[in-house]
């Protein structure tokens, strides 16, 4: 599996969601990700790349597309 | 029953208002006979969950149906925070707010902070409106001496929460928030977590609280925080 693959089937599996309606995905566009589905997909996402993010990041991780430019900073390249 | 005059109401939202707060072990028929004599502009009933002969009653008489307010409590000895809610909270702070900040956050509800509550719902009112009623609320509690708590990040305020002593070691945030700025940061549950943290440091024993149906975000932060559920009333309106 990629990276990518990866990515994407935490937000299809934490939200829900199709990985089409991932793709383009904005923090509270769905009601699925709020405050908690935000934790929950942050813990699942360090836990699969075997990162941990900085408070900044978790805070600035605002979409699909910013995750991805964030991952970079953790060597993860998506 | 109780039937309250809820002047206020009067300067917040322009119109005179009456709350009527239904009991158990009220019959039907006297609730029918109370109903009767209200004339405000605006009424709010509040009926106990299982009472649906009242519903049936007062749905006939022209109520609608707004939302349903769970009455939550959290009795502060189990505090669930995963690991990463532990860190974000750590980095966030919170201090008693001073003029100048009540007035940064008068301006934030008044751009438009709360969208999911009865008066910004209700197309009799405006999002307009319920921010001036959200405002005077806590004037009036400032008034009154309960405190409002600003939330900080990194020296910047990004957040806040009331905090009402109701006595008995019971703590009541009747209102928090996110400020624009950090809407999108997914720390919204540090408005309900740090009001734990403040009650444990005054050797509280309870928090208690509301939270409507209609914020399921809400809902589900308290929730995963490890509030309960010990009452639900059905809201009903009604214009005049």
């Amino acid at each position: 599996m990629t990276n990518l693959e990866k990515y994407t089937q935490i937000f299809t599996e934490t939200f829900g969601i199709s990985a089409e309606v991932a793709a383009s995905l904005e923090y509270q566009q769905i009601q699925e990700w709020d405050s908690v589905g935000h934790m929950s997909m942050i813990a699942t996402l360090e836990n699969v790349f075997e990162i941990m993010l900085d408070t900044d990041d978790i805070i600035d991780f605002s979409s699909f597309e910013k995750g991805k430019e964030i991952l970079k900073k953790y060597d993860v390249e998506v | 029953m109780k039937i309250i005059d809820a002047f206020w109401e009067k300067r917040n939202l322009g119109v005179s208002c009456s709350e009527v707060e239904i009991e158990n072990g009220d019959l039907v028929e006297l609730v029918k006979k109370e109903l009767s004599t209200i004339d405000t502009q605006y009424t709010v009933l509040k009926v106990p969950s299982g009472r649906t002969d009242i519903i049936l009653e007062i749905t006939r008489g022209g109520y609608f149906f707004i939302e349903a307010s769970l009455h939550l409590i959290h009795k502060l000895g189990d505090c669930h925070l995963n690991g990463i809610q532990e860190r974000l909270a750590q980095k966030v702070d919170y201090q008693l707010m001073n003029e100048a900040d009540i007035r940064v956050l008068f301006s934030e509800i008044a751009s438009g902070m709360f969208n999911t509550d009865r008066i910004s719902l209700d197309p009799y009112f405006s999002s307009e409106q319920s921010a001036k009623r959200y405002i005077g609320w806590i004037s009036d509690e400032l008034d009154k001496g309960t405190s409002v708590f600003k939330l900080i990040y990194k020296n910047e305020t990004v957040g806040f929460f009331t905090f009402k002593d109701i006595g008995e070691g019971v703590y009541y945030p009747f209102l928090a928030g996110i400020y624009s700025n950090y809407a999108k940061a997914g720390i919204g549950f540090t408005t309900i977590y740090k009001p734990i943290f403040e009650a444990l440091k005054k050797k509280g024993k309870m928090i208690s609280t509301y939270v409507s149906t209609n914020n399921l975000n809400a809902m589900r932060m308290h929730e995963a925080i490890g509030f309960f559920c010990d009452k639900i009333n059905y809201v009903f309106i009604k214009h005049s």
